[in-house]
């Protein structure tokens, strides 16, 4: 996250304030110290570039929107609720801006499934891919085949649904962040998981149960 | 906790986030239950593969300065009066 350091231009502003918790460095901000914001900036900008490249499909508006979101935490920082979490404040920003770019362009992130998953293993043998913790150069490649049409499986999934799953495994948040971020209860934020997952396996063709509501 | 309560939590158990008390159920089932114990395994495989094939996206290289600049420009536009309207629905 955030690195930059040798890439100098604003770096020599930046308060030297890694241990200084966001929320204070946003409470600085809020009060006008503008260097604050640039540390803000370099521990978020990485993670939130992902979060967006992840999520819309037009990968040369990426950059656009990540400016966007840090602009919009620049001129709302006295807005920020100190008994919220910033980390969660800013993925919520993010999280509209994404939705925003999907009303303005009418996408979002899909990829047409030209290379189905189609019968390159079989049931037990993908079963045996994902809990086969041996990586030999055959089994590299199937797994890479298998990882790339797995990340287009979760494109492919309800939109909520597949920004609980991002914000999760791609960006290690908990439940109740993601909770916090989404706006609706941990119950749905739970469920929406519990879905997405029994959708992915069924496609997959590793649900056994083949019910929404299974295990 | 019966196998169909235990679905609500499971999320939450293979990622350390549940509680002492749900921990303690959640547990047990599975010690029990093979049949959920084997779910739950099968669930932890896949998270487990998509994590591993999760990779970060670097931000290009010239962009944080590019966006830096630009985000400090605009704020500076805005402070000014010259540039957009507020940002009430920031968020």
């Amino acid at each position: 996250m955030g690195s930059g350091a040798a890439e100098g231009g604003h770096m020599s502003t930046t308060v030297e304030t890694t241990r200084i918790p966001d929320e204070v460095l946003i409470g600085e901000l809020a009060a006008g110290d503008v260097r604050c914001f640039d540390t803000i900036f370099d521990r978020y900008h990485q993670q939130i570039y992902n979060f967006i490249k992840k999520q819309v499909s037009d990968h040369e508006s990426v950059e656009d929107l990540v400016q966007e979101v840090f602009l919009r935490v620049y001129k709302s920082a006295k807005n920020f609720d100190v008994t919220k979490k910033f980390s969660s404040w800013v993925y919520k920003i993010a999280l509209n801006e994404v939705k925003r770019h999907w009303k303005r362009t009418g996408s979002r992130q899909t990829f047409s499934l030209n290379a189905p998953l189609g019968d390159e293993g079989g049931e037990s043998e993908r079963q045996d891919l994902l809990e086969d913790q041996r990586i030999t150069p055959d089994v590299q490649t199937e797994n890479e085949l298998f990882s790339q049409n797995l990340k287009l499986l979760i494109d492919r999934l309800p939109e909520k649904q597949k920004t609980v799953v991002i914000l999760k495994i791609y960006n290690d948040l908990t439940f109740e962040e993601i909770a916090e971020i989404c706006d609706c209860p941990l119950s749905t934020v739970l469920s929406r998981m519990r879905y997405a997952v029994s959708k992915l396996r069924r496609w997959l063709g590793i649900d056994e149960g083949g019910d929404d509501n299974g295990l | 906790m019966d196998c169909r309560n235990i679905q609500r939590v499971i999320y939450e158990f293979l990622y350390g986030e549940a509680d002492e008390r749900k921990l303690v159920t959640i547990k047990a089932h599975l010690d029990k239950c093979q049949e959920c114990k084997k779910e739950a395994e099968a669930i932890a495989s896949l998270l487990r593969f998509i994590k591993s094939g999760a990779k970060t996206d670097p931000v290009p290289e010239g962009a944080r300065d590019r966006m830096l600049k630009e985000i400090h420009r605009k704020a500076t536009t805005v402070k000014t009066g010259n540039g957009a309207a507020g940002d009430e629905d920031a968020v």
